[in-house]
C-alpha cells in the first residue's frame, strides 16, 4: 500500500504496520487498543462540567498518543513524542514522530474520539511532505 | 501551582548550568544552552510538556547542532535558536542506554531525584554526544554514513550536498 499524507487509519489490528510500508520487517501482529482501551474508557466516566469533560478528553488523547508511540517502539521504531515543526503556514506540532535507523519517517497525528484533522493541519502537512518528504499519517481512536 | 512549577523547572536548569558551563556552553533565553564551536552551533534545551498532571510538570531535553553555513543559507537566526530548527536533533533519553525518548514529571517530591538524574545524564551522555559534530566534516561524516537524527533521507540528503558545496567554495 502506498502510503501518502493525509492517510487516515483506523486503530484495527496491524493497521500501525501499514503505516510506514518502506519496512517490510514491521510485525503485523500488534494490536492497538487492547492494553489502554480500560483505561480511556475510564478517563471518560464519571463526566461532570464541561470543562472537566475537555481535561478528560485531553487526558485520554494523551493516553491514546502514548500507547501509539509505546507500540511503534515495541515494533522497532524510535519515537519523539511532541515534536514542533517549522512551515510557513507556522509551526506544526506533531503527536509522534517516527524514527528507523537514526533516519526520520515522518510523523503520527494521533486522533481520540471525533478529532478534527484541520485544514491548517493538512497545510502544514502538505508543506512538509512537498519540502522534506516528511509523511504525516492520521490515526484514530475509532 | 504554575508558579511553583516555572520555580521547579528553573531549579533544574539552574542545576544543569553547572556542568554546562563547565562544558562551555552559555545560558541562552528561555531553558537552554549554546556552545558555539566555529562551524557549528550545540544545543541543549529544555522542553515543557503540552500535558499538564495534576501533580507537577513534565519535562524532556532536545538536544540539537545547527550548522553555521546552512543556518546562514537558510537564513537562519544562531541567536534565537530553536531545537527544531537545528540540523541534528535528538533527545536526552535517546543518547542514554535505555534509548528512549524520556519525559520527566517534575513536582516536590521528585525534584532531587530528577535533578540528579538529568544532570548526571547531561555530564555523562549528552556533553560527550554533542563533542561528536563540532565541525563540517562530522556533520558530513554522519551524514554520509545514511544517519540522521531528526531528519528524514530528503532533507539528509538535501543537506549533504548543500553543505559540501558550501565547504568546498570556503576551501577556495
Amino acid at each position: 500500500m502506498q502510503v501518502k499524507t493525509g492517510n487516515v487509519f483506523y486503530t484495527i489490528p496491524g493497521s500501525l504496520a501499514s503505516l510506514w510500508t518502506a519496512d517490510t520487517a514491521v510485525s503485523t501482529a500488534v494490536t492497538l487498543g487492547t492494553a489502554g482501551a480500560g483505561t480511556l474508557a475510564n478517563v471518560g466516566a464519571n463526566v461532570g462540567t464541561k470543562a472537566a469533560q475537555v481535561t478528560l478528553n485531553r487526558q485520554a488523547g494523551n493516553a491514546f498518543r502514548d500507547e501509539i508511540a509505546g507500540l511503534m517502539t515495541q515494533m522497532g521504531y524510535q519515537v519523539r513524542t511532541e515534536v514542533y515543526k517549522r512551515t510557513i503556514f507556522g509551526r506544526r506540532f506533531i503527536d509522534i514522530e517516527v524514527s528507523k535507523g537514526g533516519t526520520v519517517l515522518g510523523g503520527i497525528e494521533a486522533k481520540y474520539g471525533g478529532a478534527v484533522y484541520s485544514g491548517s493541519q493538512r497545510a502544514k502537512d502538505a508543506y512538509l511532505y512537498m519540502m522534506h518528504r516528511y509523511r504525516v499519517n492520521v490515526v484514530r481512536s475509532q | 501551582m504554575m508558579k511553583a512549577s516555572i520555580s521547579l523547572m528553573d531549579k533544574i536548569v539552574e542545576d544543569c548550568a553547572g556542568p554546562l558551563v563547565e562544558s562551555g556552553y552559555a545560558k541562552m533565553r528561555g531553558f537552554s544552552f549554546q556552545r558555539d564551536t566555529g562551524e557549528n552551533v550545540l544545543l541543549v534545551a529544555f522542553q515543557q510538556s503540552k500535558d499538564k498532571p495534576l501533580d507537577g510538570l513534565r519535562f524532556t531535553v532536545n538536544l540539537g547542532v545547527m550548522n553555521k553555513a546552512l543556518a546562514a543559507e537558510q537564513e537562519l537566526s544562531l541567536t534565537k535558536l530553536s531545537a527544531f530548527d537545528c540540523h541534528l536533533q535528538t533527545r536526552l533519553g535517546n543518547v542514554m542506554p535505555c534509548m528512549n525518548d524520556r519525559w520527566w514529571v517534575l513536582n516536590n517530591s521528585t525534584l532531587i531525584d530528577v535533578s540528579t538524574e538529568v544532570v548526571g545524564a547531561i555530564t555523562t551522555w549528552a556533553v560527550p554526544y554533542l563533542d561528536r559534530y563540532k565541525t563540517n566534516a562530522d556533520l558530513v561524516t554522519l551524514w554520509s554514513s545514511g544517519s540522521s537524527p531528526g531528519l528524514t533521507a530528503k532533507t539528509r540528503d538535501d543537506y549533504l550536498k548543500s553543505l559540501i558545496r558550501l565547504s568546498s567554495l570556503a576551501a577556495r
